[in-house]
């Protein structure tokens, strides 16, 4: 073996994704037999993600998009033992700034708008995010539940924008929506999934993905991340200041919350809508658990939530199975993650009853 | 303005509004005082407001049989809850979202699986419980007329304030439960069993939670809809911990989401030409500045503390090295 591989690392990591997938699997059965139990189609969700992986691919990775993002938002405050639940807010704030300037901006080059228009967004969610970050670090306001409150604020400013100021004076009395956007600042769509939603988003999430393992593994601010993830105390020390890593990592994680809101504005609806996120800021939770908190993880958890999202979507338009039924899964997998519930107890009794057996041969050796 | 504003219908419509408010931070109380941080009362309160509507349609319109489902159904979900917390030590705020959710998906999926509709239920057969009359309530000015007439449940709840206060700083039990949230080990080492005073708070915030889901769905309208708790537990949240964990003042405060809440609903109905959305916010601005001060107040006074403290030291050390130095 080479200097470079460290074989234990990866013997733990492709333990972990053995655990992993024995728990996926574990949530779907438990899923089948639920569906089996109400009279519906009991193999719908399996056959609902075989076809998500297979012929609606498109519909993966449209939905797989802001999973990821959002589980790389959750992961990184995670790392950090800070609990940022408004996701959601933080991507409504920025899809409402996205929609704003894209409006506001004069008919010009496309790429330049579009980085304008998430610039915007990236800015507009990380300040949202740094209100619950500066008033923990300042008055040790608990953020779990600052940020949850933040999130309806969000939702409601958001409903006020689009029935309000930015509501669209053409549009029929009963939708609330602003005007669509230019054209110059939609995100191009990919050209083999025609028609479908799925667009050069996945691109900017995994380039994401990939930015923020290199600012875990090879900068100082993913050593301050880790470091007062694990131990503040020894963090402070060390001569780093938790407070500000905290406000740091609040704001990239709003900031990451934003590009959902501008993705979700510029290459799905083309407009803001009222009430256009289906929960990404939970799901998201789901997606960084799954992987471990670990960036590269998050891509292939994310795709597979996507699948799973997506199989439910499908189920409720061709199917009478209620997709709701996704969300039970997601949150099984989240408790029983959570609680460690499958794998470690086992295994602790395995190397239990070795060191029992070993300290019993050794008493018989001595006798 | 301020005529508009304290009359005794808004102080009525706050006493109803803040009903279930008090419920479930009473529930969540009991588990802050056990050391327990207990955000799932959001998902207790949804499980407990379908179930509420599942006993009145399937008993043909009884609201009792009704409440008693949901408290069964809140318990049930509170003994998951309490299994992956205290049996598995798993982190109480990701389980706590796990168990919103799982709350979210159930009641949506059981609602197709059951009653074959989506979004919302109607109960149509529905007897609601008939307001409670006390004559002698009327005399007092504004505040009597507000209070009279309200449903059985919520007379029940101030009961249970009451209750809840003699129970926590009256008895051993209640001693108990505020010495494991204190420090377990210590608990353990006067032989109190720190799993069963969790396993006890649990299921009573599941059990209140439940009935307060329940009085949500069947007595303040008689539907269930998805996701009808909206943001209610977390703000019942944030009263136990403006509150400070101690009853009286949490159901004061939960009172004044309340007052909030109505004051919006008033506004709304005047047409002041506020947009509803703003005034919906209201409560919830009004949640965080009162998080906020809860903390901030908390964190100076200590920090006050601390600074004497090393001041005193700083000084001490000052002293001792000019004395050295001569």
């Amino acid at each position: 073996m080479t200097n470079w591989i460290n074989a234990k690392a990866i013997k733990a990591s492709s333990f972990i994704v053995i655990k992993q997938i024995a728990l996926i699997l574990a949530a779907l059965l438990f899923a089948t037999i639920f569906l089996k139990a109400s009279q519906f189609e009991a193999w719908a969700i399996v056959n609902g993600i075989k076809t998500s992986l297979t012929t609606d691919l498109a519909g993966t990775i449209r939905w797989a998009t802001p999973l990821i993002l959002a589980g790389l938002a959750i992961s990184i405050t995670f790392k950090a033992q800070v609990f940022n639940l408004g996701v959601d807010g933080q991507l409504y704030m920025g899809a409402a700034a996205a929609t704003v300037v894209a409006l506001a901006l004069p008919n010009q080059n496309g790429v330049l708008s579009l980085t304008l228009v998430f610039v915007a967004a990236m800015i507009a969610g990380a300040v949202f995010a740094l209100i619950p970050a500066l008033l923990k670090v300042y008055f040790d306001t608990n953020e779990v539940v600052s940020t949850l409150l933040l999130n309806f604020i969000a939702l409601l400013y958001m409903e006020y924008l689009v029935t309000g100021p930015l509501r669209d004076p053409d549009a029929s009395t009963n939708l609330n929506a602003s005007q669509a956007l230019p054209e110059n600042t939609w995100l191009p769509r990919l050209d083999y999934f025609e028609p479908s939603a799925a667009n050069v988003g996945i691109y900017i999430a995994i380039a994401m993905a990939i930015l923020i393992s290199f600012v875990y593994y090879r900068t100082k601010l993913g050593y301050e991340i880790k470091l007062v993830g694990s131990n503040p105390r020894m963090a402070t020390y060390g001569g780093m200041m938790p407070k500000r890593t905290t406000i740091k990592v609040m704001a990239i994680s709003g900031a990451l919350a934003g590009i959902i809101g501008a993705i979700e504005v510029t290459a799905i609806q083309h407009k803001l809508l009222a009430g256009f996120n289906p929960g990404y800021g939970f799901d998201g939770i789901v997606v960084s658990l799954l992987a471990n908190n670990n960036p590269v993880g998050v891509i292939f958890s994310g795709l597979f939530f996507g699948s799973l999202k997506n199989a439910g979507i499908n189920m409720e338009r061709f199917t009478d199975v209620p997709s709701a039924v996704t969300e039970v899964v997601m949150a099984i997998i989240i408790l029983t993650i959570s609680a460690e519930i499958l794998m470690p107890k086992i295994i602790k009794r395995i190397k239990i009853s070795k060191k029992n057996k070993a300290h019993r041969q050794e008493v018989s050796q001595n006798d | 303005m301020i005529d508009m504003m304290l009359n005794s219908e808004v102080l009525a419509s706050m006493i109803r509004i803040a009903t279930p408010l008090t419920l479930a931070a009473l529930g969540c109380l009991m588990c802050q005082r056990a050391g327990i941080f207990n955000i799932a009362i959001e998902g207790f309160m949804l499980f407990g407001a379908f179930f509420g509507i599942v006993g009145v349609m399937f008993t043909g319109g009884n609201v009792w049989i009704g409440m008693a489902l949901s408290m069964v159904a809140g318990t049930i979900l509170a003994a998951l809850f309490g299994l992956v917390i205290i049996r598995f030590h798993a982190n109480m705020i990701i389980s706590g979202i796990a168990i919103n959710l799982l709350s979210l998906g159930l009641t949506s999926y059981l609602l197709r699986a059951v009653f074959d509709v989506q979004g919302s239920i109607r109960a149509l057969n529905i007897e609601k419980l008939s307001p409670v009359n006390i004559p002698f309530l009327d005399a007092i000015p504004v505040i009597g007329p507000a209070l009279n007439g309200q449903s059985i449940i919520t007379y029940l709840s101030i009961l249970l304030v009451i209750l809840v206060q003699i129970f926590l700083f009256r008895t051993k039990q209640g001693l108990n439960i505020r010495a494991v949230g204190e420090s377990e080990d210590a608990a353990r080492t006067a032989g109190v069993s720190p799993e069963t005073v969790k396993w006890f708070v649990v299921l009573f915030s599941g059990l209140i939670c439940g009935l307060a889901g329940a009085y949500l769905s069947t007595t303040i309208v008689s539907e269930f809809t998805e996701n009808m708790v909206q943001g209610r537990g977390f703000n019942a949240f944030t009263a136990v911990v403006f509150g400070n964990a101690h009853p009286i003042a949490v159901w004061a405060v939960t009172l004044l989401f309340g007052f909030a809440d109505a004051v919006g609903i008033q506004i709304e109905l005047l047409g002041t030409g506020i947009p509803p959305s703003v005034v919906k916010m209201f409560p919830f601005i009004l949640a965080i500045v009162a998080l906020t001060l809860s903390s901030g107040i908390q964190k100076f006074k200590r920090d006050g503390r601390s600074l004497r403290s090393l001041s005193i030291k700083t000084l001490k050390i000052k002293e001792t090295k000019s004395e050295e130095e001569e």
